[in-house]
């Protein structure tokens, strides 16, 4: 069983991100694709919500467990989280971007029935949604064009849909915007009637997509009740009642080879030396960097066979009951950094 | 090599449960015939090479429909995860202990599901001591022996392993012939002696030499009769023979006071050692080291001992008792005491034993061929790989997972057969699940439940135990309603099924 009824996890959803932002930038994603979230490790202006169709019923409880924002907000179903969203985005001055799968584009469309705010799309696995772009181009959504990245033996597309651009002036945004990527580029010679204009992007042998992110506790997604401590330049999160933190990752393919957590306090230096991550609940020794007394970094490499969506583990093996009697902490993180 | 994974679901060492360790040995030589994964709460757990460890709330990642799912479950809180996974997941399972009464007490298991399940063992027995135990507080230690709660791990799991004939014919006589024709006997593996130094012994117990040592192991309690052993330990003692006995493992003074009873037996007392919990080197060592291995059981609900099974495969001499699984060994591997009349024949037997270097030697021998043949843990491993490919794949419909925590049902609280509607989406589920019954407006629900007083007992499943129920904005289109329905109203019933 897959854990989720998307397809294969998209390998380009940060590049196409970037190109989007180059003809419309200030943009702020709202990422329906949870638990694969492929927009998660792509900045800071992403908020995760979903479809219940993305999640196979055997793994709902699971999935269930995860808190946005360094555990501070859930992951609500789409319709309920768009109104907040787009007031979110408003209040901060920036546009919201709708980040979708095809598979989900029509109750998308039915929700932006209620909603006179079109905010633009970016749809995943176009192919095929003649009915779909019919629909949204009913609510006003004029502006169509697909992107297709071409890389080697990958040919991954992408439609982004707008209610402020006519076609033909997409085309040329997005056609100046993929220059800086292409080692070639060109318009699809020949599609099917009705379709909008396919813009072929071929990505250079040598591009890898590697990339890197740095995670502040405020900005993890994770399954512990407790919240981080700190403020928005310095935060920590605990390990707290529990030996073992899940925090999501989403999509990582393609993207990271290496995960670091930094431990500015694991009690013990044996108990920093015990800890153990965990790859999609798999148990993985990894390399443990003492610092001084207790603090450190625990480091492993992302094997290349990693399935998306990636949940990766912390675990330590000795806790100590707090003052207050109820509390029981186990270990101290404040930072993830994935890595090429 | 077989081509598709066996999941294993049990606890792993260093985990202090006989079972751990049995599914170290059992992996170890399981994964030369078959691919294996372990899934158990113990990220720093230790397992054979290759094997790797997986967090069972991730199973879902893993498993595929050819993958052929095996769960370990014991009479204890170590096994939970496990008893969960069988339910989730469905498979073989292989039953350590004839009574699983305890695991499920400790489990948080809901009162439906126990009340149920002692009324499968029987209907009116049952439904008297499952009241007097959830409305009265009531329990005595009847309840263990008359409710031995095997009946849904049987009825859940495609097929069931067993150590002894005597756990199946016992299985046969309690739940049926058909339950029986699904369960098989692999006998427990026994492992080859390692080459041990007798330090721990000598060195650190400081155990005499010179003398035949009697060795008894595992937790204290009173079915191990250890009243049989001492006082027949004594009357030896008193005869001139020598001897030296050590208890490896651990008292459960609450349980059953093993120091107080030597205090009543000088004489013993003088010649004993009680060791506390050993590793399983030193467990080892000792087994190494013992000239006579007493493995006394009374009353016994079938369960089998991992150290009886390392001792036959030292070539030590043992000797047990004539019930249950002990009953199935075949005579002359092992000394076989009575129950009735058992310390004298102890008294009889162990001294001949002392004195009869050779007796010991030619009941070692013949456990030793027992335990190298279908004893041995590749023959063991073969067994479990043949019952793995016939019964371990889940197969489509019968075994197929049971989901767990349905996260909504929705219902329009009109339907014509409700009840009915609402019993077939929970089928075959247990855990959370959320109800939604769905009304046109507050009117129509106000209206409904004038109408119908008793709605709860009326339309839900007598196995869902409500934990809250609120009225809420209905966002939501009930199953069989019109698209073009306004949203209305919804009694919603959260709870769990099991």
């Amino acid at each position: 069983m897959s854990p989720t009824r998307a397809p294969a996890a998209p390998r380009f959803a940060a590049l196409a991100l970037e190109l989007i932002k180059t003809i419309s930038p200030e943009l702020r994603v709202l990422d329906t694709l949870f638990p694969l979230s492929p927009f998660l490790l792509c900045g800071d202006d992403t908020e995760l919500c979903q479809f219940p169709e993305n999640v196979p019923v055997e793994a709902v409880p699971f999935y269930a467990r995860f808190r946005q924002g360094g555990g501070t907000r859930g992951i609500l179903p789409f319709a309920e989280a768009l109104p907040g969203a787009l007031a979110a985005a408003a209040a901060a001055g920036q546009r919201l971007l709708l980040a979708l799968h095809a598979g989900n584009g029509k109750a998308a469309a039915e929700t932006l029935t209620l909603t006179p705010a079109r905010p633009p799309i970016l749809l995943l696995a176009p192919e095929g949604i003649a009915d779909l772009r019919t629909a949204l181009n009913m609510l006003g959504y004029t502006g169509s064009c697909f992107i297709r990245f071409l890389h080697g033996e990958l040919d991954e597309a992408y439609g982004f849909f707008s209610a402020e651009h006519d076609s033909d002036g997409l085309l040329r945004g997005l056609e100046a915007a993929g220059k800086k990527f292409a080692e070639d580029m060109r318009l699809q010679a020949q599609r099917p009637e009705g379709q909008a204009d396919t813009i072929l992007i071929f990505l250079p042998q040598a591009y890898q997509g590697w990339s890197k992110a740095s995670l502040s506790p405020l900005q993890f997604v994770h399954d512990s009740n407790r919240t981080p401590e700190g403020n928005a330049s310095y935060s920590w999160l605990w390990l707290a009642n529990q030996p073992q933190l899940r925090i999501l990752f989403g999509t990582v393919t393609g993207r990271f080879r290496n995960v670091r957590v930094i431990v500015p306090d694991a009690l013990s230096t044996h108990n920093l030396k015990s800890a153990r991550f965990l790859l999609n609940g798999e148990a993985v020794h990894p390399h443990v960097e003492i610092w001084s007394d207790g603090q450190g970094a625990v480091s492993a490499e992302l094997p290349a066979a990693t399935l998306d969506p990636l949940v990766f583990g912390i675990w330590v093996s000795e806790g100590r009951t707090t003052e207050d009697g109820v509390t029981k902490l186990y270990a101290c993180i404040d930072r993830v950094e994935l890595s090429a | 090599m077989a081509e598709h994974e066996i999941a294993i679901f049990s606890p792993i060492p260093p985990e202090q449960n006989g079972i751990a360790d049995y599914t170290y040995h059992l992996v170890a030589a399981m994964r030369h015939v078959v691919p294996c994964a372990v899934y158990a709460n113990q990220p720093d757990g230790s397992l054979p090479d290759g094997v790797p460890i997986r967090e069972p709330l991730q199973a879902f990642r893993h498993l595929r429909p050819e993958t052929a799912i095996l769960h370990q479950v014991g009479n204890n809180p170590g096994h939970i995860f496990v008893l969960d996974a069988l339910r989730k997941w469905g498979g073989v399972t292989t039953l350590h202990d004839q009574n699983l009464h305890y695991l499920y007490e400790v489990s948080h298991a809901p009162k439906s599901l126990l009340s149920r399940i002692m009324r499968d063992s029987s209907d009116r027995l049952g439904a008297v001591f499952a009241r007097q135990w959830f409305e009265n507080g009531t329990k005595t230690g009847a309840n263990y022996a008359l409710f031995d709660m095997l009946g849904e791990v049987l009825s859940r799991s495609t097929a069931v392993i067993v150590h002894s004939r005597f756990a199946k014919n016992r299985i046969r006589l309690l739940y049926g012939a058909e339950a029986a024709e699904n369960v098989h006997v692999v006998p427990h593996l026994a492992l080859p002696p390692d080459n041990r130094t007798d330090d721990f012994l000598h060195g650190v117990l400081k155990i005499p030499d010179g003398v035949p040592l009697i060795m008894t192991s595992g937790f204290a309690t009173f079915a191990k009769r250890f009243d049989w052993l001492v006082a027949a330990l004594d009357e030896i003692a008193s005869r001139g023979a020598g001897f030296f006995w050590v208890h490896a493992g651990k008292e459960r003074p609450e349980e059953y006071d093993l120091s107080g009873l030597l205090e009543r037996y000088p004489e013993v007392k003088r010649r004993s050692c009680i060791t506390g919990y050993l590793s399983e080197e030193q467990l080892n060592e000792c087994i190494a080291a013992c000239d006579v291995l007493i493995n006394l059981r009374y009353p016994s609900v079938g369960e089998s001992s991992g150290t009886l099974a390392r001792a036959m495969a030292a070539g030590r001499c043992c000797v047990v008792n004539s019930t249950a699984s002990y009953a199935d060994l075949p005579p002359g591997s092992v000394l076989h005491v009575p129950v009735m009349g058992a310390v004298p024949a102890l008294v009889e037997g162990l001294e001949c034993l002392l004195r009869a270097p050779e007796l010991r030697a030619a009941y070692g021998g013949r456990a030793l061929a027992l335990a190298r043949g279908e004893w041995a843990p590749e023959a063991v491993a073969r067994a479990y790989a043949g019952i793995m490919a016939e019964f371990g794949v889940r197969l489509e419909g019968a075994t197929a997972p049971r989901p767990t925590g349905t996260p909504l049902l929705s219902f329009p609280i009109d339907a014509a057969a409700l009840r009915q509607e609402i019993e077939q989406h929970v089928r075959g589920c247990t855990g959370n699940v959320e109800i939604r019954l769905s009304a046109s407006s507050p009117e129509q629900l106000a209206r409904i439940s004038m109408q119908t007083p008793l709605l709860f007992a009326d339309v839900l499943p007598q196995d869902l135990q409500i934990h809250a129920v609120t009225v809420e904005q209905d966002n939501t289109k009930p199953r069989g309603r019109d698209a073009e329905d306004a949203p209305g109203v919804a009694l919603v019933l959260k709870g769990v099924l099991g």
